[in-house]
C-alpha cells in the first residue's frame, strides 16, 4: 500500500489544496476500485469516491496521526460503501418485492452463457469474475468486505483488521467462511453448466 | 493424503502457499478433489483481473468544486486561521488586547458622565458663590449706609447723647432686617422679625411705611429687582428661604409658592407696596401650617408688570 507522507497530510488539514490533490490522485484508484466491487456500477463508483473524498477532506481535522492514513482512508470508504449497498440493496429489495436468498433464487439470478461460446480463457475469467459478484450478492457486508478487501484488493489482515474494526482471528475465520459459500455457489453453477 | 487433509492444503492456496507432493498426487487419484482444486486456481486468477476503470479527467475538479475550494473567501481563511493550534499564545494575547480595548472605552464613556455630572455641579456653586457675593456686597453697603446716617445725625447734633442715640437705632431697626443685625449690636436684633414678610427699607420710618424720599438713592443700591438668599433650606432646622424685592413704584407684589406639578402651595403676599427694598421670608410650610415635603418648590414673583419664577429646593 502507498503511504503518503504526514506533513502533506498535515498540509492538507491545514486546507492546502495542492497537498489534497495529492491524495486523491495516491488513493482515487484503489478507492474508485473498492467502490466498484461493492455496487458493480461504474458511474455509481464514481460519484461514491467523489463522495468519499468530500467526506475525508471534512474529516482530515479529526485524523490525529494515530492510525496509517490509508487505513483510516479506507475504513471511510469501506463504511461509505457498506452504507451505499444496503440502501441500495433495500431499495432493490421494494422494487423487485424480494430478494430471496434461497439457492433458488440464486440460480435464476445468475446469467449462464455457454462455456462453448467462451472459448478464450480470459472470457472466462471475466465471466467466473461477474459470477462470483453475483455469488456474493446476499453475503453479509462483514463476509463481503473481507473477500473484495482480501481477494480483490490484495490488503493485509492486520490492514482488514483495522479498516472493519475485528480482530485478525474473525477476519480470518469469516473470510475462510466466506470463501467456502463462493466456492460451493460457484461449484453448482459450473456443474450446472456443464450438465447443459 | 485424504480429502480432508486435501481440503484444508485448498484453503491454503489462497494465501499463495505451494500444496506438497502428496496433495497432487491425492488430486490425480480423486476427481472431486481436482475438480475443486481447478476451481480455486481460476477463483485466484479471477480476482486478480481488473476492471478498466478509467478514472475521468474532471474527478478532482468535481471534489474541489463539492468542497468549495475556490469560493474560499480570505474572512474564512482568517476564522480557520483562529482556531488552528499554531501561534496560540498571540491569538490568545490578540483576544485579550481586544477585549481590554472594548472594555476601557465603557469606562471612558462612564468618566465622561460623571465629569458632565461633577460640571454641572460646579456651575451650580459657582452661582451660588456669586449670589453669596452679590448679598454680601449688599450687606455691606447697607452697612456702610446705616454707619453713613449715624455719622450724619451725630454731626447734625440730632443725637444729644449716647442715650439719646441708642433710642435713634432701636427706632431704625426696626425696620431693618434680621440680615444686618448680625452686624449690629443686640438691641437691633430684637427688631420685630417676623416669617412673613417685612420691610428691608433702610429708611428711619418713624410711623408708617413710606419710604422717605431723600433716601430714594438708597434703592438704586439695589442693582436686581430681587435678590435670593437661601434657595436651598431645611425647614426642620428652622431654615427658612428668603427672597429681597425692590419696588420702584407704586405696584402690587405678589409672591407665591407652586409645587413642582404646578399646584399652589402657599401665598405669601399678595398686596400693593410702596417703593422699597422688602423682604419675604418663607419658612416652608404651607397655608395650613403644615411643613411642605423635601423637593423642588417654585416661587412665583410678580412686581407689576415684572414677574419671575424662582426654583426653592426643600430638603429634610
Amino acid at each position: 500500500m502507498r503511504e503518503i507522507d504526514n506533513r502533506i497530510i498535515q498540509k492538507a488539514k491545514n486546507g492546502d489544496k495542492k497537498s489534497f490533490e495529492i491524495i486523491i490522485n495516491t488513493y482515487r484508484q484503489t478507492v474508485i476500485e473498492i467502490c466498484y466491487r461493492y455496487l458493480r456500477n461504474r458511474e455509481e463508483s464514481f460519484d461514491m469516491a467523489q463522495e468519499i473524498f468530500i467526506t475525508v477532506f471534512n474529516s482530515l481535522k479529526n485524523f490525529e496521526f494515530k492510525s496509517k492514513f490509508s487505513t483510516w482512508l479506507y475504513r471511510i470508504c469501506v463504511n461509505a460503501c457498506i452504507n451505499r449497498y444496503n440502501k441500495l440493496k433495500i431499495e432493490k429489495y421494494y422494487e423487485m418485492d424480494s430478494l430471496s436468498k434461497d439457492n433458488e433464487d440464486d440460480k435464476k439470478e445468475i446469467d449462464l452463457k455457454d462455456p462453448r461460446q467462451n472459448q478464450d480463457e480470459e472470457m472466462e475469467l471475466v465471466n467466473l469474475k461477474e459470477n462470483i459478484f453475483k455469488c456474493m450478492h446476499d453475503f453479509t457486508t462483514i463476509e463481503k468486505s473481507v473477500v473484495i478487501l482480501r481477494d480483490f484488493q490484495g490488503f493485509e489482515y492486520k490492514e482488514i483488521s483495522d479498516i472493519l474494526n475485528l480482530p485478525i482471528g474473525s477476519v480470518k475465520s469469516k473470510l475462510f467462511r466466506a470463501r467456502e459459500k463462493l466456492k460451493n455457489r460457484l461449484k453448482r453453477i459450473l456443474g450446472e453448466k456443464n450438465e447443459l | 493424503m485424504n480429502c480432508k487433509k486435501a481440503k484444508k492444503v485448498m484453503a491454503e492456496l489462497y494465501e499463495n502457499k505451494k500444496p506438497e507432493k502428496d496433495f497432487f498426487i491425492h488430486i490425480k487419484n480423486c476427481d472431486k478433489c481436482k475438480k475443486e482444486y481447478e476451481l480455486i486456481l481460476k477463483m485466484k486468477k479471477a480476482f486478480l483481473i481488473r476492471e478498466n476503470l478509467k478514472v475521468p479527467s474532471d474527478f478532482n475538479k468535481k471534489i474541489f468544486e463539492k468542497i468549495g475550494f475556490e469560493n474560499k473567501s480570505r474572512d474564512f481563511r482568517i476564522f480557520e486561521w483562529m482556531f488552528q493550534k499554531q501561534f496560540a499564545f498571540a491569538k490568545v494575547l490578540v483576544l485579550i488586547l481586544f477585549f481590554a480595548l472594548i472594555l476601557f472605552s465603557v469606562k471612558d464613556q462612564k468618566d465622561l458622565n460623571n465629569y458632565e455630572k461633577i460640571t454641572i455641579i460646579d456651575n451650580l456653586e459657582e452661582k451660588n458663590k456669586t449670589q453669596i457675593t452679590q448679598k454680601k456686597e449688599v450687606i455691606e453697603n447697607r452697612e456702610q449706609v446705616i454707619a453713613h446716617i449715624e455719622r450724619k445725625e451725630i454731626e447734625q447734633g440730632k443725637v444729644a447723647d449716647l442715650k439719646d442715640t441708642e433710642e435713634k437705632s432701636t427706632t431704625t431697626q426696626t425696620q431693618i432686617q434680621p440680615y444686618f443685625s448680625t452686624a449690629r449690636n443686640s438691641n437691633l436684633a430684637q427688631g420685630g422679625l417676623q416669617p412673613t414678610e417685612k420691610p428691608a427699607s433702610l429708611f428711619i420710618a418713624k410711623s408708617d411705611d413710606k419710604p422717605n424720599e431723600n433716601k430714594t438713592p438708597e434703592i438704586g443700591e439695589m442693582k436686581e429687582k430681587f435678590i435670593v438668599k437661601k434657595n436651598v433650606f431645611n425647614p426642620l432646622k428652622n431654615e427658612k428661604f428668603m427672597l429681597k424685592y425692590k419696588v420702584d413704584n407704586k405696584e402690587e407684589v405678589v409672591v407665591k409658592i407652586f409645587n413642582r406639578i404646578g399646584e399652589p402651595v402657599n401665598t405669601l403676599l399678595n398686596e400693593e407696596k410702596q417703593p422699597g427694598i422688602y423682604e419675604c421670608v418663607w419658612d416652608g410650610k404651607e397655608a395650613n401650617g403644615k411643613i411642605v415635603g423635601a423637593g423642588i418648590y417654585i416661587v412665583y414673583l410678580k412686581i407689576g408688570a415684572f414677574n419671575e419664577k424662582i426654583k426653592v429646593v426643600v430638603i429634610k
